[in-house]
């Protein structure tokens, strides 16, 4: 019965064993000589066999496979293919960085695959070992990968940042886990759940909820806990920062919905109020902080800081809204921010470093089009109309106003308009200041195509936002 | 008192204590000789839970093989040891906020009780070692191949991370040799060309 079990479940569970697979073979090719070239071209390859057999397998009604270890629902499908969507955008955006700087090696490819894997068990799993497993997988290639590049004294120091703090968060997060199985008596995270509703919640429970949510903080890089972001964010190679910005953070996000969905910790308020104060802390502190950066990637970090506190106040409110806004901002935001890192892979793809701010004067002139794309994403993180960063903002400010916190949401859209400044500054820059540097535009006419993916997406979806709003809604409810 | 509960005491101050002096002391070495100590009591604790397959690995492989590596690599390290260091305000910072997380940890855990959740714990007649075998290969297969790709990971970081690839020596790449042709190396000129 459980091999026919298991058998069955390695059939769904396909996308992910190609994917493992895959990587090994990366890993091997990297080592020849003569197929070296390749791993880039086997790398994109994957990832299109793996989506396109995840859309083969898609579940028609929820599924638990491996003996309740891994669910597969609609959420879980509808996130997971944001993740192999990104993820084939940043490969193909950083081939030219890598080879520039002698690190499109087997070994790095294979390392993103395995954090990509790590990330998308930590979206399926329904069972703490696995969930934690996966939490150390996608982690542990992630420490390796900002670590390889050796010729940059920053890069070490993000590593062991990362890694130490990282360390520390998930032992945090593991004695929360730890507390839960000695209390409830079961791993699964659906039992847990059903054991909140049908026993009085203890002590011990909102405590160990609260460990766990120590380190999905962590990993949100929401204020108290987001020491380790702006260092990690510039001292990793840019493809690096690229995946760790977005796809950790949407993994994250739907971990944080599997332990709150249908909880009734939700309206125990000591616990409900830690998300509104992480909320609004970090709103404050990434904004203002945010405004003294001087280099571009730290400045982007100190955004991320600042959007990651309205998806925690987006989950405070989630009560009446049943996730749909958090998840709504989830997904724009990591849009954005992919763009944003993207675009800036790119123009540093040209052994032109795209360092601090004030680099960006009079980029329009040599890049244009380029320019253009990153006004409309710098917008959309923003926030501003005619990006789709606006309802994402506008739905968390709206829900928060429904829910009688005026002064929170007052204060919040404050700290949207101080954020305005750097995000305007950036503009200004780049179309109204003579230019310092001298870039000739040699296109590269297939990455301006795929750069100007996500714009296009973030401008229809502001055009036309009820369809996908309307699924995330229903899948999420 | 039985003599359980008196070993259990024993064992478990002996961990609390040799766990304060591992973070205080300076030396390195005397770190991680702690650290067998810590894990030979563990081990202990393990098999007054008779789960004496657990006890024995945790001996074998922390004890026998993975400190006995921290060990040369600490060795090999030379690390000096610096003493002295005056962090007082970390220190007092540090003490501080963990009385407060232990005194809300003493209210959240000693005041639970635990009497009502407890399990019973059937061991089958061919002893644990067949149980965890067997629970590993069959209800918790997958987290035991995430567990194997882990390793993976870990071994490709260490390799890739260490890998020296700046070439200071004259070392030969056979993979290279073994793609030259004759064609890239000899070029056959005729006496007219000349």
């Amino acid at each position: 019965m459980i091999i026919q079990n298991t058998i069955t479940s390695l059939f769904h569970f396909m996308p992910e064993i190609i994917l493992s697979i895959s990587s090994m073979v990366i890993l091997l090719i990297g080592t020849l000589e003569f197929l070296k070239k390749y791993v880039f071209q086997l790398t994109i390859l994957s990832i299109l066999l793996a989506s396109s057999f995840s859309y083969m397998v898609y579940p028609e009604t929820a599924l638990s496979l491996f003996n309740a270890s891994i669910v597969k629902n609609d959420i879980t499908e509808f996130f997971k293919y944001i993740c192999y969507f990104i993820f084939l955008i940043q490969v193909l955006i950083s081939r030219k960085y890598l080879n520039i700087r002698k690190l499109d090696s087997g070994e790095f490819y294979s390392l993103l695959i395995f954090a990509l894997i790590g990330c998308l068990i930590i979206i399926s799993a329904d069972n703490l070992i696995v969930l934690f497993l996966g939490i150390e997988l996608s982690s542990l290639s992630l420490y390796s990968l900002i670590a390889l590049d050796k010729s940059n004294s920053l890069s070490s120091e993000a590593a062991i940042k990362y890694f130490v703090l990282s360390i520390i968060a998930s032992a945090i997060m593991l004695f929360g886990f730890s507390y839960l199985y000695g209390l409830t008596n079961s791993l699964s995270i659906s039992e847990i759940i059903v054991f909140s509703n049908t026993n009085e919640i203890s002590n011990l429970y909102l405590f160990s909820y609260i460990l766990i949510f120590i380190g999905v903080a962590f990993k949100f890089a929401v204020a108290p806990f987001h020491m380790w972001l702006p260092d990690v964010y510039e001292g990793s190679p840019l493809p690096v920062t690229n995946f760790i910005s977005s796809i950790p953070k949407i993994a994250f996000f739907v971990l944080a919905y599997k332990f709150l969905d249908g909880n009734n910790i939700m309206q125990i308020d000591n616990f409900h109020n830690i998300f509104l104060f992480l909320g609004i802390f970090s709103v404050i502190v990434g904004n203002l902080y945010a405004l003294a950066q001087k280099k571009i990637m730290r400045l982007i970090a100190y955004s991320g800081v600042a959007n990651s506190g309205f998806i925690f106040l987006a989950l405070y409110a989630a009560i009446e809204y049943n996730f749909s806004v958090s998840a709504f901002y989830v997904a724009s935001y990591s849009f954005a921010t992919v763009s944003l890192i993207s675009l800036v892979t790119y123009i540093s793809s040209k052994k032109y470093n795209l360092v601090y701010i004030k680099d960006f004067k009079g980029l329009s002139a040599s890049l244009g089009f380029i320019s253009v794309l990153f006004m409309v994403t710098l917008l959309s993180t923003a926030g501003i109309p005619l990006t789709v960063g606006f309802y994402a903002k506008y739905l968390v400010i709206d829900s928060l106003i429904s829910k009688d916190l005026i002064l929170v949401a007052t204060l919040v859209i404050l700290m949207t308009v101080v954020g305005l400044y750097y995000y305007l500054r950036i503009i200004w820059f780049m179309f109204f200041e003579p230019g310092i540097n001298s870039l000739v535009n040699r296109g590269d006419k297939l990455s301006v195509l795929i750069l100007s993916f996500i714009p296009a997406i973030i401008i229809m979806v502001f055009l036309f936002p009820e369809p996908i709003f309307k699924y995330i809604f229903n899948i999420l409810t | 008192m039985d003599i359980l509960s008196i070993l259990f005491y024993l064992v478990a101050s002996v961990i609390i204590l040799s766990s304060i002096a591992l973070i205080v002391v300076n030396n390195t070495v005397h770190a991680a000789l702690l650290l067998v100590l810590i894990f030979f009591n563990s081990a202990i604790l393990w098999l007054m839970l008779q789960a004496e397959f657990l006890a024995i690995v945790l001996v074998l492989v922390y004890v026998g093989a993975v400190l006995v590596l921290f060990l040369f690599v600490i060795m090999l390290l030379d690390i000096q040891v610096k003493k002295n260091i005056s962090k007082k305000m970390y220190l007092l910072f540090s003490v501080f906020i963990s009385l407060i997380m232990f005194i809300e940890l003493y209210m959240v855990i000693f005041y639970h009780d635990f009497a009502s959740i407890q399990k019973e714990i059937t061991i089958s007649e061919l002893g644990n070692t067949y149980d965890i075998g067997l629970s590993l290969f069959t209800n918790y297969i997958f987290s035991f191949e995430v567990t194997a790709f882990i390793l993976l990971v870990a071994i490709i970081a260490a390799i890739a991370i260490n890998l020296n690839v700046k070439q200071r020596s004259l070392k030969q790449n056979p993979g290279k040799q073994v793609l030259e042709s004759k064609e890239s190396r000899l070029k056959i000129l005729k006496d007219e060309e000349l």
